[in-house]
Parts: C-alpha cells; structure tokens; sequence
C-alpha cells in the first residue's frame, strides 16, 4: 500500500493519543481504587454494586435501630429489676405483717414502709428515658402513666400500644413493655365480702347477693358504711363520702347498689336484721384484675388504720398473695424483654454475616485489583514510550536528507 | 534534423518544468486539508513519417490531473458522517452518565438518607433531633432532584445552542459550495482543463458539511454538484443553496428543531435529519435525555405522591392527620403545566388541559399528543404516533380511542362523571369557560418531563411529621378469653363537612360506619344520616355463642350512646377482619375470646411514642411503586443501568466509528496523498530529465556547428 506522508504522522499521533488515554483511564482507576468509575464502565456490576450498597445502607440503619433498642431493652430492664427488687421487699413485709404477735404499732411501722415503697415504685413506673419519654406509657410516651387522681387513687394513663422496632427486613421487635401489660393486668380472685365491725349491736352483715360489675380502679376496695337509724353514711376506699355521677351523696343501699352495679352488674343488698344507728359495716369489692399500687394501697391502708377487723387481716393475708402475682408479673415482663434480646442478638449476628457478605460483593463488583492494574499500567507505558520513540525514528526518515 | 532535435530537447525541458513545478506543488501541499495529490500527464508528441520512418517529436503536457478515486471521497463523506454523529451521541451520553453516578448529587444516595433518618425517628418518634433530621434530608432528596432537572435543562439549552452553531455552519458552507460550483464551471470553461484545486476545496466543504449532517449529491455533467439533506430537500442546486434554520419544533417550544427554508413555505425536517453532529445530537436529545428526565421525573412524581398517601393516613405531634409531605404533584399549576399546545394550533385555539396524576404504578416514561380530530373529538397518541386508548370509568370500566369535548370536560353537566384516564393520569379541561379548538389542533402531554424539577418539601414544621397512628386499640384489662388484636390499620381517612353534618364522606359505604375525619383530626361515625363524634370511640362486643360454642355474635357500639354501628359473626380461633372493608379502617382479631370481652378502638390522642405510620412510611422503600414491580431504588438502578448501557454501547460504536474513518482515510491517502520520499524521487528524477533536454539542446547545437565547419 501507498502511504502518504500526513498519513505516517497522523496515525502515529492517533496511535499515541490512545495509549494516553487508556494510560489515563487507569491511572485514574487506580487513584480511586476503583474498577468502575461511571455506570456504563459496566452498567450489569454497576447495577448490582448499587443494589447491593442500597442493602448495606439499609443494614446499617437496622444496626442504627437495634442499637436504639438494645438501650431502651436495658432501661425497661433495669427499671423492672428494681421494681422487682422492691416487691420482694414488699412480699417480705406481708409475711411479717401476717404474724399474729406482731402488734399495732409494729404493723403501724411496716405501714410506714409500704407508703415509702409505693411511692418509690409509683417513680419507677413513671421512669422517663434521656429523651424524656415515659417508658411504660405504651405510645403516650408524653403522660405520666401512673398519676394520682384527686381522690387518691392511681388510673392508668397509658395505652396498650408497644413499638416496634426494625430489625431486620422483616423482622420488628418492641424494646418496651406497657405499664398496662406489667402492672395491670394482673390476675387477682373476683370476689366481694361484707363484714360486720366488732362493738355493732347486731352480728348480722349486709347481705349481698349478684355480681359486681368490672370496677374502676378508684371503686376497688374496702367500703365504710355507719348506720345513723335511717340512713347509711358510706365512705369510699379512699376515705372520701361516696358521690354519685352527678355529685350528690349517696345514703342509702338502693343507690350504693346501683353505682356500684353500673350497666352490667347485679349486686343486690340487704339491710343486716337488727341494725342500729351506730353500727358500722364493711365491704370490700375485688374485680378479677387489680393493679399493683391499688394493691399497694390496700395493704397500706389495712395497715395503718390497723384495728383488728376482720377486713383488715384479710387484706394483709390476700396481700401475699398478690405479692407472688405482682412478682410473677414483673419476672414475665423481664423474661419477655431478655427474649427479645436474644432475639435481636440473633438477627445483628444475621445482619453482620449479611454485611460482610455484601461487602465482599460490592468489592467484587467495583473495587480495582491491583496487582492486574499494575501491570496494565506498565504495559500501557511501555506502549507509548515505544510509540514516542518510533515516531520520532520515523519522522527522521526522509530521501531529502540525502539529496545534496 | 537539427531543428526537430533542438525542438524535442525543448519540449523535454519544457515537459519537465512542467514536472517539477506539479512536484512542488505537491510538497509544498503535503499539509493542506483535502489535497489531491497532482501529476502532470505527460504524453508524446505527434511523430512526422518519413520514407523510413516515424520520427518521434519529443513530448508535451498534456494536462494536470488530480489524482483521485470518487468512491473513496464519498466513502470518507458517509464515514464522517456516522463516526461524527457516534461522537457527539457518547459525548453527550457521557456527561448523563457522570451526572447520574456522581454520588454527590445523585438522588439515590439522598433516597437512602433520607429513609434512614425515617427510621430512626420511627425508632424514638417524638425526639424533636430526629424529626428535623427528616426534614433536612427530604430537603436534601428534593434538592438532588431540583438540581438533576437543572442539569436536564442545562443539557437541553447547550443542545439548543450546539443546534445553532450546526446549522449556520450547514448554511455557511451550503453557500461556499454554489460558490465554488460557480467558479468550477467558470475555470473549466475557459480552457476545458479540470480545475483541480478548486474542486479539491469543493470536496474538502462537502468534508466537513457531512461532519455536521449526513448528505446525497449528485454530479451534475456541468461540473458543477447538487447536494440533498433529509429526504430529498435540496441544498445547493448549481450556484443556488437553500437555507436551514433551527427554531422551536411545533410541539416543544422548548426544543429547537431544523426547519427547512422553501419560497412554498418552511418545512420542518427534525425527523428526517441524520448523521453528523445534528443526527447525534437530535438522536441523544429524542432517545435516551427524554427517557432518562422522563423515568427520573416519574420517580421524583412516585416519591412525593405515595409518600404522601401514606402521611396522610398518620397523626403528627398536636393529634393531626398528617398533611402533604411533599409538594403535592395535582396543584393546578402543575396539572396544567403537563400539557402544552402546538405553535401551529389556529390561532382562535384557547382550549386548555390538566392532566392529573391518578395512579403512579401506572405511570410511564412516554410522552403523548392529544389531537382534536374534529373540533369535538380528541385521539391521544404516543410520540411514536402509536394511537392509545383512554379508560373510561363506566362500569364494567370500558376503552376507547376517541373521547368527546363534553366528555373532557368536567364541569358542563354533561357526562358529569366520566373519567378518562390513561397510563395512570387523567385528562381534563382546565376550565369549562373557553372551549374553542379547531381540527388538527394538537397538545403534547408530558406526564413526568419536568416533575424532577417540582418536587419539594410542604410540610413546614418538624412536629407536622405524621408519625402515629390515628387510632389506637386496646382490648379492656377484664377479658378472660385469648382474643387479641392482630392489626389495626387506617387504609383511608376521609374529610367531613363541618357546615353540614348530613354529608356522608365515604360515599362507597351504604348504611353506617366509623371513620378517620381529616378536617379535624378525630375519630366518627356517620349513623342515622349524620355525622357524630364519637370521643370514646368504638367498642367491639362479644355480646353471644351459639350452641356448638365456635361461633361468637359481636357488635361493633358507640359506647357512649349504646348505638349499634355493626354487627357480625367470629369463628373461633380463626383471624378474621372485624369491620366492613368499605369502611376505610380494619382491625383484625385472632385467638378465642369470650362473651362479655371487649376491644376499645378510640382516636390515639396524644398517643406520641407510637410509630405505627411512621413504619408505614420505611416500609415504601421496599414497596413496588413503579410499574407495578419496581421500588424507588429499582427504579433509580434501572435508569442509571440504561444510561450506563447506552453510552457503553455508544462508546463501543463511536469507537468503532472512529476506527473505520481511519480506515477510510487512510485509504484515500494513499491514493490522494502527498509522499515526500515519493515526491523528492521525482524531483531527482526530473530534474535529470531536465538536465538531459537541455543536453539535447546543447548535442543539437553541436552537430549544426560541425556541420557548419565541414561547410566552411
């Protein structure tokens, strides 16, 4: 073939501008360490690379929530372990309290101690965390879960709601547990008693036939009624005159039936045979529920006014048993938490195996191999230097040179 | 004799003058762009018969020719042409590329952010850190998108400009070539030689014309060349040339196109055009930026529009239903910025359109053109011109291909509630008012063009995010059965009518039914005809068993008027939905409860630490959004995947392009070019021949001067 002379210096500078790219195109993976600088270097592993980062960041986030929940875990846990710990206490007091030759201001004395009690574990129960969210709240994380009503009494102003956390692409687990779940709902016997008060001139109870409705928690407990010789003067387990809805007083039986029935009881009484003005009278209404610091109350108000009714030792007896279910309560509520944690630790072992794996992916994928971009970049070198230097020989080449 | 040597050593040293002066010619041309190399043909002259012979008479020039192969030259036209529009289609494709891996500014990195930093407020909801966490990173995703559409329309402007620059060129040397036809014709005429170099510069304008668009020419016997672009539109007949002019093509004032000057009238020949820089160009701008701003603005659009489906279906921190997250994609002002009339529509036109996203699975990356028919009849067409059918919401749904104008419009009283939906958005008229619109008028529909660049951050305050559920469950502490909730989930949330409590908001429902009222953010139900609050919410009774004790009668109460809402049968142990699925919220319950067991579900009042939506809200990253089985980062991944592939492919092929024009002239050169080595050959081997003419001369005088001594 005949070559002309433009074509011998514009392909080797074609020839040379090449060698620089693709010398430049490697030098620049090498910089970054990357194989794939732009999508369509390989747009099949840049896809993949991409899908497999979109997994790790979402990965990282679960690690980021189980993180989160882990403190959360260790609040709740802590908190219950002290509530625990306080109940044991509680329980201890209840057996002693239950000894016979303890005396009135022994029992006075043990009384002091259950108020201290409840109201420390009336705190715990309203533990913020360091966002200031109540823990046992359910979802009203801004309420204060266990608040004193006016009348003395404890309502639950929490929900039922426990968040989930995301641990994994399907998996979500709650680092909470509800106060309703941990210190409400907590099995007692329904069950109601009257009970005559000693010096009455008359043995007789009032007799009760039917069932109580599902109380409230402020309707639980022991009730006081004094006979005055046509009406009955009743105080409620708070010590307050029993009101009705609508604020007037309640002085007789009928009406003391009626809101103690509600729309679904059928609680019916009977005046005692013999009643005389005087005579004071007592009955106590327990729902097949009963929260922890109702129960508290109960045993503390059984102890501090102790006068040796009957009421009142039933009250120190019943409360060892709630003890066992409010200690129970709190060991499931732990062991609900330390499964959970198990749980999470399973999947951040998963989440770590999978993390690992995609890395490797992702490096597989994108990342350059060195030792193979060595080489190239030598290779591609020599290549240029000997385009350089054969261009410069040819150049030279010229039958002008040797016309004289 | 004497005289007819001197003669023949005159025409040598003649012809070789002749020689040298064509060989320097050629060197000193050895770098001229388009340089045919020349040689002087060379030809004996004319021999005198004597009685013994035929006496040869030296030799003569007889023209100077270029030495040229024309299958090559227009080889090298159609090679420049392809590898120039393969050049530009990569360079162009390359900057799509950069700008869609950059990680900077990339929506797919801000996509994950942004879901990250949803998770951790779903992780601790009220943490006020956490919420402006969230609003700082959609602001983030917002602006990525917001500056991708800036770039779009940066690349869009520097191809308007690119389009310009083409087409003066094209214009420029269009009239060099009529020019120098009329010159070529001019010089060969007075001497009826070849005009070698002039058609040299000819070739080299042709060159460099197909560098910008790819031509046919025709060799006319005259010498002179006609040129053709696109299908046949002359360009430069004998010493005329035509102009072209780049000015917004009919159905996109924003996109430049080529238009062809005639005295019939212009003509538009965009989609004829091909080759060179405008093919590459017109060819990038049509195929892969419209498809790469549409599939990113339908992401941008899927993004705001499900996002804000789910936000409204959550609580915020002051016991709200959640408002527009995003900027709400059905503005009127985006509705109506979705469709634009042809610039040759008549001029009495003033008919206008909306077009409002209805579903975005449905969504695709297509523009489309509504055509009137007839000045009452519409066909919608994809740009392709494939016709396609609207949806009609008749019952059963029914499709046609021609819709009316009182179909179109909503507000006339006719066909009141005909829907006409296409690909996940419906057309409309913008107002009912002005309706004048002639046959042929047309409207480019863009569903997705510009969505990239509307998306943005609505809700204004952090305590705005709708985290919670609007409604909460509980079953009451007394139940003694197992029943449990298994879900309480809010699908949809409807919007009463203060002013008047007998409008019924969920118009799907006959009879009564509860209800998530967005006006005020609370709990209802819609019972005897009128709207009611319902501040304890609902309680769902197991009120009987029937005799072989699986089968519970419940009733779903007002508990504060004792009104019956709903009443249905449970299977023991079997999960079932316990409320009208028309209702718009359900709530499952599983295991076995027992008569007298209740559950409460009320409004979630103040009900903060719940992250209910908020999970919701995470689990749209995973969810497929987009055509029905691609999530946003699918979606985000197929689009860099197709832009990463086309400039591969547009690599491979300007690569390869670029390789057969080096071919081709190499080819050429070798027939056309200059060789030094060649020419300093010649010169040598001239410049003898010269010097033995002139010997014959000098032999010549010679002999006459011996002959003139033997004389003396």
């Amino acid at each position: 073939m005949r070559l002309s002379t433009s074509m011998i210096t514009n392909n080797s500078i074609t020839g040379m501008l090449r060698k620089q790219t693709e010398l430049s195109n490697t030098s620049n993976q090498m910089g970054q360490g990357k194989r794939i600088l732009t999508p369509s270097d390989d747009p099949v592993s840049s896809a993949m690379a991409f899908n497999a980062k979109n997994k790790l960041a979402d990965i990282e986030q679960y690690g980021k929530n189980i993180d989160y929940a882990r403190k959360s875990m260790r609040t709740t846990e802590s908190t219950l372990s002290n509530i625990h710990e306080r109940l044991q206490r509680v329980r201890q007091l209840a057996i002693a309290a239950n000894n016979d030759t303890l005396g009135e201001d022994g029992r006075k004395t043990i009384g002091l101690e259950i108020a201290e009690i409840t109201g420390q574990l009336e705190k715990l129960m309203n533990t913020r965390d360091e966002s200031n969210n109540y823990i046992f709240a359910g979802s009203k994380s801004r309420t204060e879960p266990f608040s004193k009503q006016p009348d003395g009494s404890y309502l639950y102003q929490g929900d039922m709601t426990e968040r989930d956390i995301q641990v994994s692409d399907t998996t979500f687990i709650s680092p909470f547990v509800t106060g309703s779940s941990a210190f409400m709902d907590i099995d007692n016997t329904q069950q109601v008693r009257s009970y005559a008060l000693n010096g009455n001139s008359t043995e007789d109870v009032i007799g009760i036939s039917g069932n109580a409705a599902y109380l409230e928690s402020n309707q639980v407990g022991e009730y006081t009624l004094e006979f005055d010789g046509t009406n009955w003067s009743i105080m409620t387990p708070h010590g307050q005159v029993l009101k009705d809805d609508s604020g007037n007083i309640i002085d007789n039986l009928n009406d003391f039936e009626t809101y103690i029935n509600g729309t679904s009881g059928s609680i019916d009484l009977t005046q005692p045979v013999g009643v005389q003005a005087g005579d004071k009278f007592v009955i106590t209404f327990d729902n097949s529920k009963e929260d922890l610091l109702t129960g508290m109350q109960r045993f503390e108000r059984a102890l501090q006014d102790f006068d040796d009714e009957q009421y009142q030792k039933d009250a120190i007896n019943d409360t060892i048993a709630k003890a066992d279910a409010w200690l129970n309560s709190i060991s499931d509520a732990r062991s609900t938490i330390g499964t959970r944690e198990n749980g999470m630790d399973t999947h951040k072992a998963n989440n770590e195996d999978l993390q690992l794996f995609l890395k490797e992916n992702v490096s597989n994928l994108e990342d350059l191999d060195y030792a193979e971009a060595t080489s190239r970049f030598v290779l591609q070198q020599t290549a240029l230097t000997a385009s350089q230097q054969t261009f410069s020989q040819i150049s030279q080449l010229s039958l002008f040179n040797y016309i004289r | 004799m004497t005289s007819s040597l001197i003669n023949i050593g005159a025409s040598g040293v003649r012809v070789n003058q002749s020689n040298l002066q064509v060989t320097g010619q050629n060197i000193s041309n050895v770098d001229t762009d388009g340089y045919s190399r020349q040689d002087a043909v060379q030809v004996t002259n004319q021999s005198i018969a004597w009685g013994n012979g035929h006496f040869g008479q030296g030799a003569q020039t007889q023209t100077v020719r270029r030495v040229v192969d024309q299958f090559m030259v227009t080889q090298l036209r159609n090679d420049t042409s392809l590898a120039k529009e393969r050049e530009m289609m990569l360079q162009y494709a390359e900057q799509l590329d950069n700008l869609m891996a950059d990680p900077d500014s990339s929506p797919g990195n801000a996509l994950n952010e942004f879901f990250a930093a949803m998770q951790s407020l779903a992780d601790d909801p009220n943490n006020m850190a956490l919420r402006n966490q969230v609003l700082a990173q959609s602001d983030s995703l917002s602006q990525r998108f917001n500056l991708m559409q800036e770039r779009f329309d940066d690349l869009q402007s520097s191809i308007n400009v690119q389009l310009q620059g083409s087409i003066s060129e094209i214009n420029r040397i269009a009239s060099n070539v009529s020019e120098l036809n009329t010159a070529i014709v001019e010089a060969e005429a007075a001497n009826g030689m070849p005009a070698n170099d002039l058609r040299d510069k000819r070739e080299e304008q042709l060159r460099v014309l197909s560098e910008y668009v790819d031509v046919r020419l025709t060799n006319v016997s005259d010498g002179t060349v006609s040129v053709f672009i696109g299908d046949g539109f002359p360009l430069v007949v004998n010493d005329e040339s035509f102009e072209l002019s780049a000015e917004p093509i009919s159905s996109d004032i924003q996109r430049l196109g080529v238009v062809y000057r005639d005295k019939d009238g212009d003509k538009e020949i965009t989609d004829l055009v091909r080759g060179g820089e405008l093919g590459g160009i017109l060819k990038f701008r049509d195929d892969l930026l419209s498809t790469t701003q549409n599939q990113l603005g339908r992401l941008a659009l899927t993004i705001s529009e499900t996002f804000n489906e789910q936000h409204e279906l959550g609580i915020d921190l002051n016991n709200q239903i959640g408002g527009h997250f995003f900027r709400d994609v059905n503005e009127t002002v985006l509705m109506e910025s979705r469709v634009s009339p042809y610039k040759d529509n008549s001029r009495s036109t003033n008919i206008r359109f909306s077009v409002e996203i209805t579903d975005t699975k449905e969504l695709t990356d297509k523009d489309y053109v509504l055509k009137a028919v007839t000045a009452d009849t519409f066909s919608l067409y994809d740009t392709d011109g494939n016709p396609v059918r609207f949806e009609k919401n008749t019952v059963p749904v029914t499709h046609t291909t021609t819709v009316t104008l009182a179909e179109l419009n909503r507000n006339d009283g006719v066909d009141d509630d005909v829907e006409l939906t296409v690909d996940g958005f419906e057309i409309y008229l913008s107002t009912d008012a002005a309706k004048q619109v002639s046959k042929g008028d047309q409207f480019l529909i863009t569903p997705t063009r510009n969505a990239s660049g509307d998306i943005s951050r609505d809700i204004a305050s952090a305590e705005e995010i709708a985290i919670a559920s609007p409604l909460r469950v509980e079953a009451h502490i007394a139940n003694s059965g197992s029943g449990e909730s298994r879900g309480l989930a809010v699908n949809q949330a409807f919007r009463s009518n203060a002013n008047d409590l007998t409008f019924s908001p969920n118009s799907t429902v006959t009879g009564d039914y509860a209800f998530v009222d967005s006006l005020d953010g609370s709990f209802k139900m819609y019972q005897g005809g009128t709207v009611q609050s319902l501040p304890n919410g609902v309680d769902i009774n197991f009120t009987a068993i029937n005799a072989n004790q699986d089968e519970l009668t419940y009733q779903v109460v007002d508990p504060d008027s004792g009104n019956v809402l709903h009443t249905g049968t449970y299977t023991q142990g079997i999960e079932q939905d316990m409320l009208p699925a028309e209702w718009g919220i359900q709530f499952r319950v599983g295991g076995n409860p027992s008569v007298g067991d209740s559950f409460n579900i009320e409004y979630n009042t103040d009900g903060v630490g719940d992250n209910t939506n908020a999970l919701q809200l995470t689990a749209l990253q995973g969810e497929p959004t987009l055509e029905g089985d691609m999530s946003y980062q699918d979606a985000y991944a197929k689009t860099t995947e197709i832009v990463g592939t086309e400039t591969a492919e547009a690599r491979i092929t300007a690569q390869s392009g670029a390789a057969i024009l080096e071919q081709t002239q190499n080819l050429r050169d070798s027939v056309s070019g200059v060789n030094l080595d060649e020419e300093a050959a010649n010169l040598v081997k001239f410049q003898q021949a010269y010097n033995a003419s002139s010997q014959i001369i000098a032999t010549a005088r010679q002999l006459f001067d011996t002959l003139l001594q033997a004389v003396r």
